[in-house]
């Protein structure tokens, strides 16, 4: 499958990317030499049970957590070789996040939820258009307490996306939410990479969703057990779990 | 317990050192300083206490206006309850010290009651020697080995009570009945007393005693200025008033027929001395009669003799024209006879001539005849011729003859008159003989007579200088005896009038310095109450607010252990041991330390001033340890359960998820769009976020508040002790220098004028200066009396202003100006009336008109006019106030050296050096700002860290969202320090009333009677204390920053704990 590859369009590549966690003489390899590449715009799911080392490549994806060895580019920069400051600028122009528990500043509003990360980088979007789209143009004013939790969660995607990053990670961000929110949000998550062309990459455990992905990647042990391509990626609508 | 359980519990310490530390360190802080300061009114107490104690200080003191007799101490040694009585005698005299005169009380050496604590040198050993107060001898610079001279300050003599006047001093020591520098006030010299002395008992030589000590039983074992203590004393001192009436009229009686005997014997021997120089002012008038007679009589001998002289003059006049006149007629008698005898001669001559003629006729004739033969005879007529012729011979005979017979007569009358003329002559002679002799005489007489007026002049001289002296001797004897009659007129009259004496009976609670002590001790007593109370609230909320916090963090933990089986209180167990051992291990260390270090150090301080206070008693008050521990001890508990309880209420499977977020809420400014949307978005959370944790921001509001207000008192009272002198002597008291006179000195004014007219004065008042009791129903306090010479000039030297309103007064004739402080604490305003008393009887009464300004001592300004009203006299000067030419040490000490030698002069002092001694003296209370300002900054820090550590505990996962976001480290430092910046303003800004309110109540509180604490707090002071709050902030802030850094992104992933 890797053959043939168009490395033109290679936005995501990690090469042998490994993280060892050295507690006394305990030598734990979360991630043990990785390598995949994502091209720009694909919807890329990264399933694996839990502790397979699936959050530790995300949190190396978006710059929280330095890889023991390897190389990450993004967008053909080595974010392997940044430094501390270096990695709060990819994380603040170039990555979008959406978390599980949806960590939205429970003191600021929807609206400011969003400002609060868009006022910080390069070229961001209107929060609240991109808080329209994302269907809280009646909620601008509401505090998290006040929203439900897809809602909130549809708040955390459009704090991701107004940042307008390079890549969006969401890392099980139907999680704490029921079947049909959750449904709900991956369908925004999708429609937000197929319309705007954005580049995503969702963890999951849920094997079930991976039919709406252009790539899936699956993790065992800290190792890629499989990458797919899926040709016809499948709408959210038509998946059921 | 399970062994699992507790290592649970200990790993549950060890891990979280820092926040069992400062759990542990928050108790002991606010338990320290509320036990301590709490402490330091009963160990006050408790150090003069044990002093009295140790020298067996009375309880009671009684003395009496007409002295103690033997029978009356006897009798009191008899009342039930007196443990111990000791008569004694005390004396305020006067004592030479350089220049000037003090007045001192000398007092007998005790037995076994109020012994002295001796500071240097030995006992007395005999008569001569005396022990001197330490103070009084550091002030005046009097050694052991010197002698002091005393002299008696009022009517009795010094003999009459002391048996020397002059006594060694051998030692020093300090005595109970003083702990303060202030000794009180005297009837005597300038009504100040300087100090005492003691002298061996024997030499007293005085009737009466003129105190009886008493110790009561038992009171030993109670604490001075304890109820229990008062109550002791007080049934002892209601049966010592039950024998006071009786004891009074036995020595009244007795004291009356004393002075009665006495009375009757000095009349009698007055009436015998009248008698004696009655007698003797008779003989000398006696005396003056008679020289008066002798000299009349000696002027009329000498008028006589004058007369006499007079007329002997006039009889020796005539007696000399008789003279003269015969000798003119002797004289032409003589002319007559001589030229009588030339006719005689003449006669003769030619009767010769005839005669020879007629007889060579006879011859012829006889011849003729003759020849006749015949004689002529027988010639007849016949003879013719011849006849004729001898007829012609005859009738010439007989013509001849008969001239012849003529010429004889003429002869004899010539010779006659010869004779005559010769014996005239001789009368004439002897004439002479006899004016020349009257002439001598009259001429002594004269002499004599002159000689006579002379002696007379000076006799008469003599006499009326006897008479004079007679006359003022009479009158100096006459107003002598009226002056003599009065006085035993009023002698008598005063015996009519004496009033029965009075005993007073006196407790401690009559001893100025005890009293002072005690008021003090309750003044840091009632800073007590507030102040700890600072520290023990935001200690017991922060540890609270930490417990709590523990508790809720561990939620999920507590769920698990539920659901694993364990009971409540195991489960509880672990926070309250954890909550108990920081408690109980803080606790202990702040009641050893607080109790013992801090009454050290405020007592310390106090005996600065409390020069009498010797040991420092502070032992651990357990009642008050207790109290603050237990009142930790709930409050941290108490939370502790609390927030156990209301978790554990929940069932696991809900404690196992995670506490749903607290509601964001929207905040008053938001409703102001204008200001709302210029905030950025960081702003905002954070704005919300102080409003939403409120338990955390009040904590934090009060822990920087009361850091401030420490900060603020701290240096505010620096301030305060600091504008005592700086406002008294920059402001108020513009002077220079003050100079003391001696007032018993006889060209006072003379002197004055000497020392006003030195070059190094620029100009200078007169005015009285003496010490009174300012007295109103509410009390009395002890002040300088001053009496200027003129009413708008002594505006040149003493400023009179209202403290706020900075209004000018000026002294007028109906009333008086006093000063800031007393009228406060007895409570008088512009138009009330006040006593000003010297000594215990002589007081008057007088108005006021208005309060001025003042910080040191009180003072009663009177015009010269009111003075002469209300004293019926002119007022004696007694002090110049004035300016010098410079302020140099040097030359004041040149100036001051110089007028220690002029007359009259008894002591010089200088504003600059009584400023200095002041603030010296107030310096010493930097200690107590340092501990304020050390607290303070104890305080904030342990607050700050422990807020800002919970703050970050419980927003972690938002903080690592917010890192996620990619904040920088800068911008995240910021989005939280946002709030401690905002928090921080806020709790300053609260600070600042809390402690502009703070400091007021302790310089209120603190300050001693005759200070007064400046007000004001200095806007640098503000400005330190924000600094200081706002550095230790940073400080805390700067910590916090490694914690922060160290926060970990990928918490953000992580569930809601």
């Amino acid at each position: 499958m890797i053959e043939g590859e168009n490395l033109v369009n290679e936005f995501v590549r990690l090469v042998d990317v490994k993280k060892i966690y050295q507690t006394g003489n305990v030598i734990t390899k979360a991630v043990d030499g990785i390598d995949f590449s994502i091209e720009k715009g694909e919807f890329v799911v990264i399933v694996g049970a839990s502790g397979a080392g699936k959050t530790t490549v995300l949190n190396i994806l978006g710059g929280m957590d330095h890889a023991t060895s390897g190389q990450i580019f993004i967008d053909g920069k080595d974010i392997a070789k940044y430094n501390e400051r270096q990695l709060t600028r990819y994380r603040r122009d170039d990555i979008g996040f959406v978390f599980q528990f949806y960590n939205l500043i429970p003191n600021l509003t929807a609206l400011e939820n969003v400002e609060l990360a868009s006022q910080i980088c390069k070229n961001p979007l209107d929060a609240r258009t991109v808080l329209e789209e994302v269907g809280l143009g009646e909620r601008l004013i509401n505090f998290p307490a006040q929203l439900s939790g897809g809602e909130q969660q549809r708040v955390s995607i459009a704090r991701a996306l107004a940042k307008n990053p390079k890549l969006l990670l969401c890392d099980e961000p139907t999680g704490a939410l029921d079947y049909k929110t959750g449904k709900s949000i991956l369908k925004l998550l999708q429609d937000t990479c197929r319309k705007k062309n954005k580049t995503v990459i969702l963890i999951t455990h849920n094997l079930a969703i991976a039919p709406m992905a252009d790539r899936i990647i699956e993790i065992k042990s800290g190792k890629i057990n499989s990458i797919k391509m899926n040709e016809q990626p499948q709408s959210v609508e038509e998946i059921e779990w | 317990m399970r062994k699992a359980l507790w290592t649970e519990w200990l790993r549950e310490i060890q891990k979280s050192l820092p926040r069992f530390l400062s759990i542990l360190f928050l108790v002991a802080l606010g338990v320290a300083f509320f036990s301590g300061i709490r402490a330091t009114e009963p160990d006050m107490q408790l150090s003069v206490d044990r002093q009295y104690d140790e020298q067996n200080f009375m309880d009671i003191r009684v003395i009496s206006t007409q002295g103690l007799t033997n029978k009356d101490f006897l009798e009191i040694q008899r009342i039930k309850g007196v443990e111990e009585a000791e008569a004694s005698y005390s004396k305020d005299v006067l004592c030479d010290i350089g220049q000037s005169e003090k007045a001192i009380k000398v007092y007998a050496q005790t037995e076994h009651l109020n012994q002295l604590s001796m500071t240097k040198g030995r006992q007395m050993k005999r008569s001569g020697e005396c022990i001197v107060d330490t103070r009084f001898a550091e002030e005046n610079d009097v050694k052991i080995g010197d002698t002091l001279t005393l002299k008696s300050g009022d009517d009795d003599k010094l003999e009459d009570f002391l048996k020397d006047s002059t006594y060694k001093i051998v030692g020093m020591a300090d005595y109970n009945y003083y702990l303060t520098r202030n000794k009180g006030t005297t009837t005597i010299g300038n009504g100040k007393l300087s100090g005492f002395i003691v002298v061996p008992k024997n030499d007293f030589d005085m009737d009466v005693y003129t105190e009886i000590y008493i110790t009561v039983k038992d009171a030993k074992d109670l604490t001075a200025y304890t109820d229990e203590y008062d109550d002791r004393i007080e049934s002892v001192t209601d049966r010592i008033e039950d024998i006071k009436g009786e004891r009074e009229e036995v020595r009244f009686q007795e004291v009356r027929n004393e002075a009665l005997d006495k009375i009757s014997a000095e009349e009698k021997k007055y009436n015998k001395q009248k008698k004696k120089v009655q007698k003797k002012l008779s003989d000398a008038k006696e005396k003056l009669d008679h020289a008066k007679t002798e000299l009349n009589s000696g002027q009329k001998k000498l008028a006589d003799s004058k007369k006499e002289l007079d007329s002997g003059e006039k009889q020796l006049e005539a007696g000399r024209r008789d003279y003269e006149n015969g000798i003119r007629e002797l004289n032409s008698g003589k002319k007559e006879y001589q030229s009588g005898k030339k006719q005689y001669d003449q006669g003769l001559e030619d009767y010769k001539q005839q005669k020879q003629k007629l007889d060579q006729s006879k011859t012829s004739l006889d011849q003729a005849a003759a020849a006749y033969g015949l004689t002529c005879d027988q010639l007849t007529p016949e003879h013719g011729e011849l006849y004729n012729q001898y007829q012609a011979y005859l009738a010439g005979k007989k013509e001849l003859d008969a001239a012849k017979t003529k010429l004889d007569a003429t002869k004899r009358e010539l010779d006659a008159a010869k004779r005559r003329l010769d014996s005239s002559e001789q009368q004439l002679k002897k004439a002479k003989t006899t004016l020349s002799s009257s002439e001598k005489k009259l001429k002594d007489g004269k002499k004599e007579y002159e000689q006579g007026i002379k002696d007379l002049k000076k006799a008469k001289k003599e006499y009326q200088e006897g008479l004079a002296k007679y006359k003022k001797q009479k009158k100096k004897a006459d107003t002598e005896f009226t002056k003599a009659e009065k006085k035993i007129q009023d002698a008598k009259e005063e015996v009519n009038d004496l009033k029965k004496g009075k005993w007073y009976v006196l407790d401690r609670n009559k001893i100025q310095s005890y009293v002072e002590f005690g008021q003090d001790s309750e003044r840091i007593g009632a800073i007590g109450e507030l102040f700890p109370l600072i520290f023990f609230l935001v200690a017991a909320l922060v540890s609270l607010t930490t417990m709590t916090r523990m508790v809720e963090k561990e939620r999920t933990q507590m769920g698990t252990m539920k659901a694993l089986g364990y009971s409540k209180l195991q489960i509880a167990g672990k926070y309250l041991i954890y909550a108990v051992l920081a408690t109980v291990l803080g606790s202990i260390l702040g009641v050893i330390a607080g109790e013992t270090v801090l009454p050290r150090i405020i007592i310390v301080a106090y005996c600065m001033m409390y020069t009498g206070v010797h040991g420092v008693a502070a032992p651990i008050h357990i009642g008050l340890g207790l109290k603050a521990s237990g009142a930790a001890f709930i409050s941290t508990i108490g939370a502790t359960l609390f927030s156990c309880y209301r978790t554990l209420q929940e069932v696991p499977a809900q404690l196992m998820r995670p506490e749903s977020p607290k509601e964001g809420k929207r905040v008053l400014l938001e409703r102001i769009p204008f200001v709302w949307k210029r905030i950025s978005f960081s702003w905002k959370s954070s704005i919300r976020n102080l409003l939403r944790y409120k338990k955390r921001f009040f904590m934090t509001i009060i822990g920087i508040g009361g850091c401030m207000s420490l900060l603020l008192v701290g240096f505010g009272l620096s301030n305060s002790i600091y504008a005592i002198t700086d406002n008294q002597y920059k402001k108020l008291h513009i002077y220079d220098a003050m100079i003391d006179f001696d007032e018993e000195d006889e060209k006072l004014s003379e002197d004055m004028h000497t020392v006003l007219e030195k070059n190094e004065i620029t100009s200078g008042i007169k005015v009285r200066n003496t010490s009174m009791s300012i007295e109103n129903d509410q009390g009395s306090k002890t002040g300088y009396v001053i009496v200027p010479e003129d009413n708008s000039e002594i505006n040149r030297y003493i400023k009179f202003q209202d403290r706020i309103s900075g209004k000018t007064y000026r002294l007028e004739d109906d009333g008086v100006i006093i000063t800031e402080k007393v009228a406060k604490m007895l409570d008088i305003e512009e138009g009330d009336q006040i006593s000003l008393k010297e000594g215990d009887t002589k007081a008057v009464k007088v108005k006021v008109t208005a309060i001025s300004e003042n910080y040191l001592h009180h003072y009663v300004f009177m015009s010269k006019a009111l003075y002469q009203k209300v004293y019926q006299k002119e007022p004696v000067y007694n002090e110049l106030i004035c300016n010098t030419k410079s302020k140099k040490d040097a030359f004041e000490k040149k100036l001051s050296e110089n007028l220690l030698k002029q007359d009259g002069v008894n002591s010089v002092s200088f504003v600059s050096d009584t400023e200095g001694e002041m603030a010296d003296m107030l310096g010493n209370l930097d200690i107590v700002v340092f501990v304020l300002v050390f607290s303070a900054g104890l305080l904030a820090f342990v607050v700050l860290y422990n807020l800002n550590n919970i703050n970050i505990e419980e927003r972690r996962r938002e903080l690592a969202t917010i890192k996620v976001l990619g904040f920088y480290q800068a911008e995240l430092a910021a989005y939280v320090y946002r709030e401690n910046v905002l928090l921080t303003m806020i709790g300053t800004f609260f600070g600042i009333f809390m402690g502009i309110a703070l400091h007021r109540y302790v310089i209120l509180t603190a300050e001693v009677d005759y200070i007064m604490f400046g007000r004001e707090i200095f806007p640098q002071s503000y400005v330190f204390s924000i600094l200081l709050t706002f550095l230790f902030a940073i400080i805390v802030n700067m910590v916090m920053y490694f914690k922060l850094k160290k926060i970990d992104m990928v918490e953000s992933l992580k569930s809601v704990e």
